[in-house]
């Protein structure tokens, strides 16, 4: 079990991703401001951040470097329903882990899920 | 955020509510209007969009295909080419999935996203960093370089200049990051992807083209600013800025992962004013046709091999050689081979060279040839220093070497050394004692193997191109030039070059057996069959060797550029929707764009199916058929279903129908096994009954009648004989993957289980002319795909007998039994008529 935090702020798609994960026996916390979810990644023990790319005030991307700065440990998957080539060669060079695009489909979130965890186990 | 769009968690258009309202409303009455007002404008419109349908559907299964075949065959083909084949592919995807959409906005917009899905990923797998230009530009050779920022041989050399102990002249290495601001400030990046985008597999004929095209603006490029006073002020800083120069090659991926020996040009005795026009000649040396054809056939691609060139002091040579370590063909020795001069003829395989070899184990010089210039401690010191860069290295070393006139040898390069050990097949390990009346011709070994084949004499290196496949080439010398002939040849006999030379590294890399100093090969006859046995130094009359065996391309790990098409075509090739029945296929099960393909190719067909409602024909501007059968049935034409002759009137004869599935579908009714009652016009009576419209006309009227859309390969049928109630969608063309036959069959006259047995023996008899059907209640819809041009049409004449049979059988139906006897009898009758075909 491990423990991911969730931005995206659009509440449904992140309580959707937590109900898909939460079946898996991770515990999983959802955000749709994007200070909350840093001050959480500040203060609370965290494996993994799933990152959606078009956020409020900062852009995903903003907040992956951020994440990495506070916390290089964490691993993050970017979400998007609009990628571009430049945005995810950038979050990939600021240390995103995968990529998912949406819609979201739930074979493919647990499988990245489940392979970037298992990654990190294996590190 | 005010003015900001907000993705919604299916990641959909970024479309406010109040917008999507609206073009939701927008496309409702838009529909409804041409319906109502334009029924006609309506149907051409879905009908151009199922046309856009049909043409895509088969030019991106088609260009998956392609892709497949690159992968499946390890097609050797440019990574461009596999970027430029997948770009024409999402492009087709796309513009499938908005002709879908203009059928119906609401119901298909978020298939937009799955596609946009998929394609990114495959887009993400395929695509490579093109690297910006960033300094440095210019280097000293003596600093500790990687290979990203020497290429292979300004690495080792390098490394050489700082360890004690190797004599390696100075230099400077201008870097990758010099050749990419070549191609910058010069715009030549998207002229060479788009030239090589053109290399796909087989594409020899435009192989030249893409080259000239590349090289010639390379070498019309101008010098980037500032880059002049970097390399002069480096010449000057490792004191060679008034030497001859010499200027080389150093390709990243060059010696390290692949030899890419002799692939490049080098360029000797270049006065120091005169560097750039030689740098330019190296760099575009990158694009000769052989080494494009060297660095596909590896794998590579075009970005993961940059060009580092390295200007050093030309050394005027009085002997240059060419050292093994180990020799390739018996690695308990060490081998030198070498010429007087330069030792561009020994490298470039046109040279008689002289040899000595070194006994490893016993450290002693052997079989020194009597055309040795150099004495026997020179020879010991060379071979010395060979076994102490095998061990820096930590392997066998394949190294160009060269001595100056005050004697003092230089290593000018060194790369590992491919040991292509002798192989022979298992059952004859021991030397074979070939009957001497059997050799044609003796030879020196160069790479292992044993090949047979047709001999083709190559008198002129330039028209490799006309080199047969599974050839055994035979020339005079070894040019690097005959790397374009490796993956077409089975052997190669040379009469002159030298196990030293740069072909000899590819052909060993490529497994290819080859043998030199084959005195009298150009004497062979064209077309002569002849084996090689390269192990044995022999060449044998006849075709004595099944295959080539010494290939090393089975088990061989996946090249660079493989892997990238490989991880691409997860998303691309999949089939999920394999067998979809058209009820459960949603645009959520798609999970690559042959997904997306399938989908749309379905949901056109479904589309097409419920094209106009049962009311709709009314001022479409049809015509009346007279077919000669009692059936009223209006046909309107879309685009090629008539004979050009048809303008006016209001009636047309079946002479003037062009449609093939309309010709086959009358055939049928009009066979001598469907009896038709003369008497008994056939409408829709149950519709007629129940309206209050007695005043019509139904022989003239669309309002009962049946009808027909028709091109030249489509049909779209509503069929409303009596009491019965049809659709026929089909198309029947040369594409037997687009052909189709969707049928439904509904109600008719009697009560529930008549309907019922009615719809039982229409299952049985399609169900024997292998239609799939299903039935629900008295609702029957059969289907037959994806079969040719004649089985279809053959089912479409079936299907008319049956139509006309059923429709005359209406009130008849009393049980089972009657059905099974019946069934029997019209499956003879319809076999009478159209005896069944082998291939069916």
């Amino acid at each position: 079990m491990s423990n991911i935090m969730v931005l995206d702020d659009v509440e449904d798609a992140g309580a959707m991703i937590k109900r898909i994960l939460e079946r898996k026996g991770h515990c999983v916390t959802v955000f749709t401001e994007e200070q909350d979810a840093l001050e959480y990644a500040r203060t609370q023990s965290t494996d993994m951040a799933i990152l959606d790319i078009k956020l409020k005030k900062m852009s995903g991307v903003e907040v992956l470097k951020q994440i990495k700065e506070i916390r290089p440990e964490i691993e993050v998957l970017m979400l998007t329903g609009y990628p571009t080539l430049e945005t995810a060669r950038e979050a990939m060079d600021y240390g995103a882990r995968e990529y998912l695009v949406k819609p979201i489909d739930k074979n493919e979130l647990e499988d990245k899920v489940h392979s970037i965890l298992e990654h990190r186990g294996g590190a | 955020m005010p003015g900001r769009h907000r993705e919604s968690a299916a990641g959909q258009l970024p479309l406010t509510r109040g917008q999507q309202v609206r073009s939701q409303v927008k496309h409702l009455l838009e529909n409804w209007f041409l319906k109502t007002c334009f029924p006609g404008l309506l149907i051409r419109k879905k009908y151009a969009a199922f046309l856009r349908l049909r043409q895509g559907d088969r030019q991106a299964l088609e260009l998956i295909s392609r892709l497949e075949e690159i992968k499946q065959k390890s097609l050797a083909c440019d990574h461009e080419h596999t970027s430029h084949l997948f770009r024409l592919l999402d492009q087709e995807t796309r513009n499938l999935v908005e002709a879908l959409i203009a059928f119906n906005p609401l119901k298909y917009a978020l298939l937009r996203n799955y596609h946009r899905k998929y394609a990114f990923y495959a887009h993400l797998a395929l695509m490579e960093d093109v690297p910006k230009a960033r300094p440095p530009y210019v280097l000293n050779l003596s600093e500790e370089l990687s290979e990203e920022m020497a290429g292979g041989k300004g690495t080792t050399l390098s490394t050489l200049l700082r360890l004690s102990g190797f004599p390696v002249p100075p230099g400077l290495v201008l870097t990758p990051g010099a050749f990419y601001l070549m191609l910058q400030d010069n715009r030549l990046t998207p002229l060479i992807q788009a030239q090589l985008s053109r290399l796909g597999p087989q594409s020899n004929a435009v192989l030249y083209k893409v080259s000239q095209t590349i090289q010639d603006r390379l070498l019309k490029a101008e010098m980037p600013r500032g880059l002049e006073s970097e390399v002069k002020k480096g010449l000057m800083q490792v004191g060679i800025a008034d030497s001859a120069l010499a200027l080389r090659s150093s390709a990243v991926g060059e010696d390290l992962q692949a030899s890419f020996a002799g692939q490049f040009e080098s360029r000797l005795n270049v006065a120091p004013d005169n560097w750039f026009e030689a740098y330019k000649r190296i760099l575009s040396s990158k694009y000769s046709p052989h080494a494009l054809n060297y660095r596909i056939n590896q794998g590579f691609t075009d970005w993961m091999t940059p060009m580092a060139v390295l200007i050093m002091p030309t050394i005027q040579a009085t002997v240059s050689g060419i050292l093994y370590s180990r020799d390739p063909g018996r690695p308990e020795r060490a081998i030198l081979y070498m010429v007087s001069g330069t030792g561009e003829s020994l490298a470039g395989g046109s040279a008689h060279q002289a040899f000595a070899g070194f006994d490893l184990r016993r450290r002693q010089l052997l079989e020194v040839d009597v055309r040795c210039p150099l004495a026997p401690e020179t020879l010991r010191a060379l071979f010395e220093k060979g076994q102490q860069l095998e061990e820096t290295f930590g392997a066998p070393q394949d190294v160009e070497w060269v001595m100056d006139e005050n004697e003092r040898i230089f290593i000018v390069q060194s790369r590992p050394l491919r040991l292509s050990a002798r192989v022979s097949e298992p059952e004859s390990e021991a030397s074979i004692d070939y009957p001497a009346d059997q050799i044609l011709i003796r030879g020196h070994w160069v790479s292992s193997g044993r090949a047979s084949g047709r001999i083709h004499k190559l008198s002129d290196p330039h028209v490799i191109s006309e080199v047969p496949e599974q050839a055994v080439l035979v020339t005079d010398e070894l040019p690097p030039e005959l790397t374009l002939a490796l993956n077409k040849v089975n052997a190669v006999i040379a009469e002159k070059g030298s196990p030293a030379c740069h072909f000899a590294s590819v052909a060993r890399e490529a497994g290819i057996p080859v043998i030199c100093s084959a005195r009298g090969a150009m004497a062979l006859e064209n077309g002569q069959a002849v084996s090689l046995d390269s192990d044995q130094e022999v060449v044998l009359a006849g075709d004595r060797f099944k295959t080539r065996f010494c290939r090393e391309e089975d088990g061989k790990p996946d090249s660079p550029a493989q892997k990238k098409l490989k991880a691409a075509l997860t998303y691309i090739s999949p089939l999920s929707l394999q067998d979809p029945d058209e009820r459960d296929i949603s645009i959520q099960s798609c999970k690559s764009l042959h997904d997306i393909v399938r989908y749309v190719h379905e949901a056109g067909v479904r589309e097409m199916f419920s094209l106009v409602g049962r009311r709709g024909l009314d001022s479409l501007g049809a015509k009346l058929l007279n077919s000669g059968l009692p059936l009223v049935m209006h046909v309107l034409d879309v685009h090629q279903g008539l004979t050009p002759n048809v303008r006016s009137g209001k009636t047309v004869n079946l002479e003037q129908i062009r449609s093939q599935p309309m010709q086959q579908v009358f055939a049928g009714l009009a066979a001598p096994a469907v009896k038709w009652d003369k008497a008994v016009l056939h409408y829709d009576w149950d519709g007629y009954a129940k309206s209050s419209a007695s005043f019509v006309d139904v022989e003239k009227s669309t309002l009962f009648s049946s009808y027909a859309i028709l091109d030249k390969d489509y049909l779209h049928a509503l069929l409303r004989f009596g009491y019965h109630f049809a659709v026929l969608d089909t198309v029947q063309g040369q594409i037997a993957e687009q052909n189709y036959i969707h049928f439904s069959f509904k109600g008719g006259g009697g009560n529930e289980a008549q309907r019922f047995l009615r719809t039982q023996l229409i299952r049985t008899i399609l169900e024997d002319f292998r239609f799939n059907v299903d039935i629900s209640a008295d609702f029957l819809e059969a289907s037959f795909d994806r079969r040719s041009l004649k089985d279809t049409g053959n089912n479409l004449c079936r299907l008319g007998i049956v139509l006309g049979k059923t429709v005359l059988l209406d009130m008849q139906l009393k049980d089972w039994e009657q059905v099974q006897a019946l069934a029997e009898n019209i499956i003879r009758e319809v076999y009478d008529f159209l005896p069944v075909q082998e291939n069916q």
